[in-house]
């Protein structure tokens, strides 16, 4: 092996400008890939930790339509009653026992139990709707973490006091230590006094959402015991379908949703730009072998004078075809190293010419990288393969006799 | 004749394929060792053909080779591989030198393909071997940066480096000026008394045919005189 690398490597510093524009040709397709790899994966991780990073991955709520579907097959008199349900009857009852059992699941890294309402908010003579989210700091931080988003103020959502987000402080006029009245279904305004205000980053939440204690919650809405839902984080996001899918059949009374079905356009746009990546990666993958084959091709015609004579000196035909082999993993794996140096250089000069202004944050994958570099030199190789085996057919007399 | 080296039996050869030529037409040929012979013969006559037969880049149609008793054609190709590592020393009238390697690089050569690395003492023998044929100065050379001469002088070095006993030669001097042609042949003449190689030229010059020791004269295949 020792020889047919030295012979390889003397091959390819012998014909240097031949090697260096292959090297070159290898090395611009390995930085793109890497370029269009990290670029396209550091987007989608963004998209999908905004979607998701601060939100829950999946909600355990009543199966409340369960309940009015069996009403309705019922008597005329019942189905009346539907719409007569207080809140009280709607919600979780036996939150409790699911949160225990959801105390012991490993893949489950946070849950929070909630009570949702939405009252209104009577300000300069006009009627805002909120979205009040009762629950338990301690918890919720955990998904929002919010205690680490406030602005100004303090994170306490105790008693009366509540939190809200920027852009409602902004709208309102209300600073921290401001008052806010809230105006529920049963129309007694009731008064909060606002302790701090949060920014979770998200317009939407930041203009509606206030966070308020569970159980006042729980009193303001009249729903006694029970709460709106459970939202839960797990490990990894993109299991939380499986895990759904688990929980479903456990407690089969409950609607369970998570956040991949919710987002399924989302997901979609995200797969379908990962297959342009990689159909791309593959067809510039593909140039570079071929690119690697015929310059090798062409070069073991170019040689067949030197690989005669080899042979003529003993050279075996496995050996023969090694120093080709050699030649082609040294070309990929060489390509692939400038190539992913390259790659980076390409992603700072991107980021420090402020294109990438999208792009909150590039991470990079070295996994991926090496992944990338493992297949171009493996490329490399395959590539070698045919001229390869054209060296080791060679036959060393017609190489000797034609000079 | 001293011990036998190669005994050749109705060698046979054919090429070309619908149109068959028969480069050789049953050829009987002892060579022994220490031997110092030639192959004369007109263009076409069979002499390269035979020499790669004997060197073992191609393989009889027909007929038996033996090595020092052994049939070549018994062998694999990584034993005839093997063989033309050791046993043969070759050279060529184009003398054939790697361009991507030095003098001294060239020569050492087929040690490196027997023992796959450097070997000291070979390292000091294919020094030995340029000073012998005269190239003590060049050693560190390019090959392309000597003269054709000197290219044949390496190639010779090179043949002998693994201390073969059977040397080939196809045409050695057929490439160079009468001077280096001169001074080639004295420089086999005295290898072959002083390491006791057999050596077997083939040649188209007369003058060279006469100082060997044996002439082998060819003719449509076939040896016309021995």
């Amino acid at each position: 092996m020792k020889l047919e690398l030295k012979i390889a490597l003397r091959f390819l510093k012998y014909g240097k400008t031949q090697t260096l524009f292959i090297l070159l040709g290898i090395a611009v397709g390995v930085s793109v890939q890497i370029f269009l790899s990290t670029l396209i994966t550091s987007l989608q991780e963004s998209l999908i930790d905004e979607t998701i990073g601060n939100a829950a991955h999946i909600t355990v709520k009543s199966r409340d339509d369960e309940i009015g579907r069996i009403l309705e097959q019922g008597s005329q008199e019942l189905s009346l009653l539907r719409g007569n349900r207080t809140a009280l009857e709607k919600g979780l009852i036996n939150w409790p026992v699911i949160a225990e059992e959801l105390e012991d699941e490993p893949d489950i890294t946070a849950f929070s139990p909630l009570v949702q309402g939405t009252p209104l908010i009577r300000s300069s003579g006009k009627d805002l709707s909120v979205q009040v989210k009762g629950i338990t700091l301690s918890n919720a931080d955990r998904i929002y973490e919010l205690t680490s988003r406030i602005v100004s103020g303090e994170a306490i959502a105790e008693g009366n006091q509540i939190l809200i987000g920027t852009k409602l402080s902004e709208n309102l006029g209300i600073e921290a230590g401001g008052v806010i009245n809230l105006f529920t279904a049963q129309g007694e305004p009731v008064s909060f006094l606002v302790s701090g205000i949060f920014d979770l980053e998200n317009e939407a939440v930041n203009s509606t959402v206030i966070f308020m204690d569970l159980n006042r919650a729980q009193k303001l809405f009249q729903m006694g015991s029970r709460i709106s839902a459970i939202e839960i984080q797990v490990k990894d996001p993109f299991q939380s379908d499986v895990i759904a899918e688990a929980w479903r059949s456990r407690i089969p009374e409950e609607e369970i949703i998570d956040w991949k079905e919710q987002n399924r356009q989302l997901l979609i746009a995200l797969s379908s730009q990962s297959s342009s990546t990689y159909t791309i990666q593959f067809f510039v993958i593909l140039a570079v072998t071929l690119g690697i084959s015929s310059v090798l091709a062409v070069s073991v015609v170019q040689k067949s004078k030197e690989i005669g004579i080899l042979k003529a000196m003993g050279v075996t035909k496995g050996s023969a075809s090694r120093i080709f082999l050699l030649q082609g993993f040294l070309l990929g794996a060489v390509g692939s190293v400038v190539g992913t140096a390259l790659g980076i250089l390409l992603i700072s000069l991107f980021q420090l010419a402020g294109l990438g202004a999208g792009v909150p944050e590039i991470s990079y994958r070295w996994g991926n990288m090496l992944l990338i570099g493992g297949i171009s030199t493996v490329s490399g190789s395959l590539a070698s393969l045919l001229p390869a085996r054209r060296s080791a057919n060679l036959n060393p007399m017609e190489a000797i006799k034609n000079g | 004749m001293d011990e036998l080296l190669i005994k050749g039996e109705n060698l046979v050869k054919e090429y070309g394929g619908a149109v068959k030529t028969r480069a050789l037409n049953g050829v009987d040929l002892k060579i022994g060792n220490r031997e110092f012979s030639c192959i004369i013969g007109p263009s076409g006559c069979g002499k390269s053909t035979l020499l790669n037969l004997l060197g073992a880049l191609d393989r009889p149609d027909d007929g038996s080779l033996q090595f020092r008793g052994v049939e070549l054609s018994a062998m694999s190709e990584n034993e005839l591989a093997a063989f033309r590592n050791k046993s043969v020393g070759f050279v060529f009238q184009f003398h054939h030198l790697l361009p991507e390697f030095n003098a001294l690089e060239n020569v050492l050569l087929p040690s490196w393909i027997e023992s796959g690395r450097v070997n000291q003492n070979r390292q000091k023998r294919a020094i030995e071997l340029l000073e012998l044929v005269g190239l003590e100065g060049k050693i560190k050379n390019p090959a392309n940066n000597l003269s054709g001469g000197q290219q044949q002088r390496v190639s010779i070095a090179r043949a002998l480096i693994n201390s073969p006993e059977l040397v080939l030669a196809d045409e050695p001097t057929g490439n160079l000026d009468s001077e280096s042609t001169e001074q080639v042949y004295e420089l086999l003449r005295r290898i072959s008394r002083e390491m006791g190689t057999a050596f077997l030229i083939v040649t188209h010059d007369r003058n060279i045919a006469q100082k060997c020791d044996r002439i082998i004269e060819m003719k449509d295949g076939r040896i016309i005189s021995d």
